[in-house]
């Protein structure tokens, strides 16, 4: 009885820390998402989508809080600033239809915040480059 | 005839102008020799293209300065053993009245921004920035590789020390920029030496096209807007540049860097976006980030500004977001809790200090690279900054 209560102690902390989704996760989410998208998708439709994936990074860095009430570790810093490079895109999705100036507002928003004290020649970060896909996804509709 | 007099309105301000020019260069050719920071005496070029610069920022500098060698005149006042006649008494009273409004009127005015000190200017250009500098004294810019600093002299610091604090006056408004960050920000990133350029930046405040864009076409540019618009005298060497650059968006160009460095034109640009993306980002980004997650916090003055200051440098935007988040910054957090874990934190803001150390050991007369200077500890208001800047 003794050494199942101990198991049981041990097993807690490495299942709760399995449920934190990391940013591979997320992103191969995001590819496949947006790859199974039609070509003439509405714009309410690309939204929909948008806004779940907006949910459920919300939900991991909630999850993230709770695991590390007192300080943010690195995995969490990645989901953070995925989620923080996606920002822009998910503000647009929560609007009726997408137009030409908001679009490149979006644009310009996610490459500033993304690149704002790098070099000239600095590369844009990878989700910074799949938030400017699902941008270019939503302009297509308007 | 309005013809004949505009020519001859026209004709005085030039002669002016070109005397007042001939009286500087004559008066820096005598000191030239003296390179202040150790550069070899007979790399003038930088000096002379100063000296050469006839843009709006230069002209009111030279006015400025042709205005404050004038003799004072004799005091208008009345001595105050004078006869007591109304007549005398009344230019007299109508003074106490001027000065006495110019008080109230002050008590509701914003607090203007303290100015940065001469002497600390002096100090931080007497450091290597350890970068290339450009030279615009040919249509073609020109790198200097290996060769960093140009050689300054007095009438060089004098000159950067007139524009970055009117540009500090033009571009303060009710809540007064605080002088010390960009004095921190500019010795860390160039030294105050304006012709600095490379792919990591752009002159004084290093600029790169992302930030320039983020002025001329994003957040900031009511910036520009108001400067263009500003009836301040200080703004009086930057409002048309603001004005084209309002009409026409700029961009650096890594062929030709001059727009952002020249001593005309590009030293005039760079003190507005400079200044301008502090602004933007303290007033457009980071106050609203703090807020989100706490009413209070963004009351602290030293703390805002060293996220500023942080997001300003290669750590960016995303850092400082990052920080707020790591830390769980919320309603309950304290002041010092964070700042201190925000100052840990940050490689740029050590990087600051460092070269904070640097700049005092100079104004001290220690060698940066000496013993004397590594033992030397940096008092509070050193490391602020405090002791650099004046009202």
């Amino acid at each position: 009885m003794h050494f199942q209560l101990i198991f049981l102690l041990f097993l807690f902390p490495a299942f709760s820390y399995a449920t934190l989704q990391t940013t591979a996760e997320f992103m191969e989410q995001s590819h496949k998402t947006r790859e199974t998208l039609s070509k003439d998708a509405s714009f309410k439709k690309i939204a929909d989508e948008l806004q779940t994936f907006e949910k459920s990074l919300n939900t991991a860095i909630q999850e993230y809080e709770k695991d590390s009430p007192l300080e943010g570790g690195d995995e969490e810093e990645k989901v953070f600033k995925l989620s923080f490079g996606f920002k822009n895109i998910f503000n647009l999705a929560k609007q009726k239809s997408a137009s030409k100036e908001a679009c490149e507002k979006a644009k310009h928003q996610i490459e500033f915040e993304d690149k704002s004290g790098l070099d000239e020649d600095a590369k844009l970060s990878e989700a910074a480059e799949e938030a400017l896909k699902w941008l270019e996804l939503l302009c297509k509709t308007f | 005839m309005r013809f004949n007099s505009c020519f001859c309105i026209s004709l005085i301000i030039l002669c002016s102008a070109t005397t007042v020019l001939a009286l500087e260069s004559h008066s820096s050719a005598a000191s030239v020799e003296k390179c202040i920071n150790g550069d070899y005496n007979e790399n003038t070029d930088f000096i002379k293209s100063i000296e050469d610069s006839i843009d709006p920022l230069r002209l009111t500098y030279l006015t400025a300065k042709s205005e404050s060698v004038t003799p004072i005149k004799n005091s208008s006042h009345p001595p105050c053993l004078e006869t007591d006649t109304n007549k005398k008494q009344l230019p007299y009273l109508q003074e106490i009245a001027k000065v006495a409004t110019q008080k109230i009127n002050s008590l509701f005015a914003p607090e203007p921004a303290a100015k940065i000190n001469r002497e600390c200017i002096a100090a931080a250009m007497k450091r290597n920035p350890g970068d290339t500098g450009i030279l615009c004294t040919t249509p073609k810019s020109i790198s200097r590789k290996n060769k960093t600093n140009q050689c300054i002299n007095d009438n060089t610091v004098d000159y950067i020390h007139f524009a970055v604090n009117s540009a500090i006056q033009c571009m303060s408004s009710d809540d007064p920029i605080d002088s010390r960050v960009l004095l921190k920000k500019f010795n860390n990133e160039t030294a105050f030496h304006p012709s600095i350029a490379s792919k990591g930046g752009v002159g004084l405040g290093q600029m790169t096209s992302i930030a320039v864009n983020e002025i001329s076409q994003g957040q900031g540019r009511y910036i520009l807007e108001n400067i263009a618009a500003s009836r301040k005298t200080e703004c009086k060497g930057f409002r048309d540049i603001a004005a084209k650059d309002l009409e026409k968006n700029p961009r650096i160009n890594s062929k030709n860097f001059c727009p952002w460095v020249s001593p005309g034109d590009g030293l005039a640009r760079n003190l507005i976006y400079s200044i301008g993306y502090y602004l933007t980002l303290r007033d457009q980004y980071i106050i609203p980030a703090v807020e989100r997650r706490s009413s209070s916090l963004s009351s602290s003055k030293d703390l805002i500004n060293d996220l500023t200051n942080i997001s300003y440098g290669p750590e960016g935007l995303k850092q400082v977001e990052w920080i707020l988040q790591k830390y769980r910054v919320n309603n309950k957090t304290s002041t010092q809790t964070l700042q201190s874990q925000v100052n840990k934190n940050s490689k740029y803001l050590e990087d600051t200090k460092n070269k904070m150390h640097e700049l005092t050991c100079i104004r001290k007369d220690l060698n940066p690279a000496g013993k004397e200077c590594e033992n030397y500890k940096l008092t509070i208001d050193e490391l602020k900054a405090n002791t650099c800047i004046s009202n």
